[in-house]
């Protein structure tokens, strides 16, 4: 489930897109409004089937102050095998589209507004994901995913809005991914993605709730934080999820290296060649002859084609990510570790 | 909850005040499905002659005790005189597609909001208790939210909730729809205790975080870095001065606290051997340390590592003539 994506062809793929749609209009609207409701139902759901993997569609509307309020939230209804599996399938989009016809029978005017999906760290930046937000950005400026880290799953709520930025999209529609393309655009592995806020909104009647509602006492599972072996289970699958990102990207990696070497040999052959062409034509002239052309080797020798950064971007992206989360693990860990250790060796004495 | 509650001998839908021997009755309400409901509800306000309502979904126990609200949606209806129609259609589809995500779950009943029990209940709890998609052969429950006061002021909404089972010999014939009052059973209505739920501590967490920063507040801002640590930490430093306090006024007085005193003295004065081998716990956690620093490490060689490839890839790619 974690594994790495598929490296099959995504290129045939996004070149496919391409061609259906080639329009991008920047978002408009600048933060995402959650109903209490939707946030609590996206958590109940992701977290009770965990580890399986959930992804969801999002329901609502764009208010006049640049925000979309989100106030429904419905799972597709089976699990995902790799994060965003269900964003371009048939059936999640056949559901999707009988939820909207059965709410707007409701009156609710609420339309798609992205989707939400959970996930383990950086894991949720796989080419299915990337691929379907593509597309749904192009057919609406305004949309977004919502990614759910369960790394943190019964410690805190991680939940991120994120949409694919201007300079990936951009890059994506010109769908040939050499550096140059990455340099033009401003792309790198680093923003790919923009973070959006994200608002809780509790409507009065929920807000007079809570306000009302006593405490509840805290169980003993809810400072699991506080446990100083708490992070084990979740740092190994973290190293794991680690591993096999780096895998497929040396495997890509591969690739791009051979590609370098065979340009640096084609290279050097074309210098030798330009070397014995010039001593060639300095011969020529000495003998009065007519010079012969610089440029041919251009028809003698091709260049090998840089493979797509795609791969490699996307790769390095998710470890990226990783790498903060297994960072941040460490972190509370120690700090953990040393007042512990503080404390009852302070204690003993 | 101070209503106290008499439980009586639970009727079901077939067998009517059947003299079966069940135990008491209870109703979990998930949390998220209560926020639903309480967003549907306040629509009642904007048209006064207007009624909500809403098919409840979960799951009952085997035994039909033990009630799990789940989830809530809205079901449009219309009220004219002593009659309502409910969109069926509606319900049927909002309910069969989200039997599709969740199979295991199924319509416990109804909810809505009004201070009596009148005619009006009684046709919509016969809809929800009659029919395939509806609660049938279940007795249908019935949530009623509770925010009004007499003089039509808004307060803290409460939910009292009921089972609904049909009494006396049901109505002969053939049925040919609920708006036709000859048709419908008649109902006792026997309160039964309900208690709000979070299905797992993830949703405890953001529940809480919702309920500490709601006062006074329209909009919560979700902080990307949302560390309980230093929130759980004051929990517990507010859990043990709440206990010393106990003991100091109530303790030394009294042998009633003598189990507490015991328990707390065992869990304190009792203490796995490490512990007490001063060297070599601080070996096991210099040990632990340097393991978690050394995961670091590489940590952060990997993710330079991968930076410095995409800096080196770029200059490269960009230096090239041909």
């Amino acid at each position: 489930m974690s594994g790495p994506f598929p490296e099959t062809n995504n290129k045939s793929l996004h070149q496919h897109h391409t061609n259906i749609l080639s329009k991008y209009t920047p978002p408009t609207a600048t933060t995402i409004t959650v109903q209490s409701s939707v946030l609590l139902s996206i958590i109940r759901h992701t977290s009770e089937n965990y580890p399986s993997l959930f992804s969801g569609s999002l329901l609502g509307f764009e208010d006049d102050e640049g925000s979309i309020d989100i106030t429904h939230a419905y799972p597709f209804p089976y699990p995902d095998q790799y994060e965003g599996g269900s964003f371009k399938s048939r059936s999640g989009a056949k559901y999707q589209q009988e939820i909207l016809d059965s709410l707007s029978s409701l009156g609710y005017g609420v339309e798609f507004q992205g989707w939400f999906q959970s996930t383990i760290s950086g894991n949720f930046v796989t080419s299915q994901l990337v691929d379907g937000l593509v597309q749904q950005q192009l057919t609406n400026k305004n949309a977004f995913i919502i990614v759910h880290n369960m790394s943190s799953i019964g410690k805190e709520v991680d939940l991120r809005a994120l949409r694919l930025s201007e300079s990936f999209i951009t890059t994506y529609l010109d769908g040939k991914w050499k550096s140059r393309d990455l340099e033009n655009h401003k792309l790198s592995y680093l923003n790919i993605f923009d973070d959006i806020p994200i608002n809780i909104r509790n409507q009065n009647l929920v807000n007079l709730y809570l306000a009302n509602v006593e405490n509840q006492p805290r169980s003993e599972n809810e400072f699991d934080t506080l446990n100083l072996s708490s992070n084990q289970n979740v740092t190994a699958q973290l190293l794991e999820s680690l591993y096999s990102q780096v895998d497929s990207y040396n495997y890509d990696q591969n690739n791009f290296n051979y590609y370098q070497r065979q340009h640096q040999k084609e290279q050097s052959k074309i210098t030798q060649w330009k070397q014995q062409r010039k001593l060639e034509n300095l011969e020529r002239a000495k003998r009065g002859e007519k010079e012969l052309d610089t440029e041919e080797w251009k028809s003698i020798f091709r260049l090998p084609n840089e493979p797509s950064r795609y791969n490699n971007m996307l790769h390095s992206h998710a470890i990226d990510v990783l790498a903060d989360d297994i960072l941040k693990k460490c972190d509370e860990e120690l700090t953990k570790s040393f007042a512990i250790e503080r404390k009852l060796t302070a204690n003993a004495n | 909850m101070s209503d106290s509650f008499m439980h009586l001998v639970r009727p079901n839908v077939s067998a009517p005040a059947a003299g079966s021997a069940n135990g008491p009755a209870n109703i979990k309400i998930h949390a998220p499905a209560l926020f639903q409901i309480l967003e549907i509800i306040p629509k009642q306000a904007l048209d006064s002659n207007k009624r909500i309502i809403g098919t409840l979904l979960g799951i009952r126990s085997e035994d039909g005790l033990e009630f799990e609200i789940r989830d809530a949606f809205m079901v449009p209806c219309d009220e004219t005189g002593d009659s309502i129609s409910i969109e069926d259609q509606t319900h049927k589809s909002l309910y069969q597609l989200y039997k599709k995500a969740h199979p295991k779950e199924s319509v416990l009943g109804w909810f809505g909001s009004s201070d009596v029990l009148d005619g009006t209940t009684l046709l919509i709890h016969d809809f929800y208790s009659k029919g395939s998609d509806r609660a049938f052969p279940h007795p249908a429950i019935y949530l009623n939210v509770d925010y009004l006061t007499k003089n039509n002021e808004i307060t803290a909404p409460k939910f009292n909730t009921y089972i609904g089972a049909a009494v006396g010999k049901g109505p002969s014939g053939v049925q040919v729809g609920w708006k036709a009052p000859n048709t419908t059973n008649s109902y006792i209505f026997t309160p039964i205790p309900n208690q709000v739920i979070n299905s797992t501590v993830t949703e405890k967490i953001s529940f809480n975080m919702l309920k500490n920063q709601s006062i006074n507040k329209n909009a919560i801002t979700l902080s990307s870095d949302m560390s309980y640590l230093s929130d759980q930490l004051d929990a517990v430093t507010a859990n043990i001065d709440n206990l010393l306090q106990y003991i100091d006024a109530n303790a030394g007085s009294s042998d009633k606290d003598l189990d507490l005193l015991r328990l707390l003295s065992n869990n304190l004065l009792s203490k796995p051997q490490i512990l007490t081998d001063l060297d070599k716990l601080e070996t096991h956690f210099r040990d632990h340390n340097q393991d978690v620093i050394m995961i670091e490490y590489l940590t952060k060689a990997v993710k330079e590592q991968i930076e410095l490839s995409a800096r080196l890839t770029a200059s490269a790619e960009a230096d090239k003539k041909y």
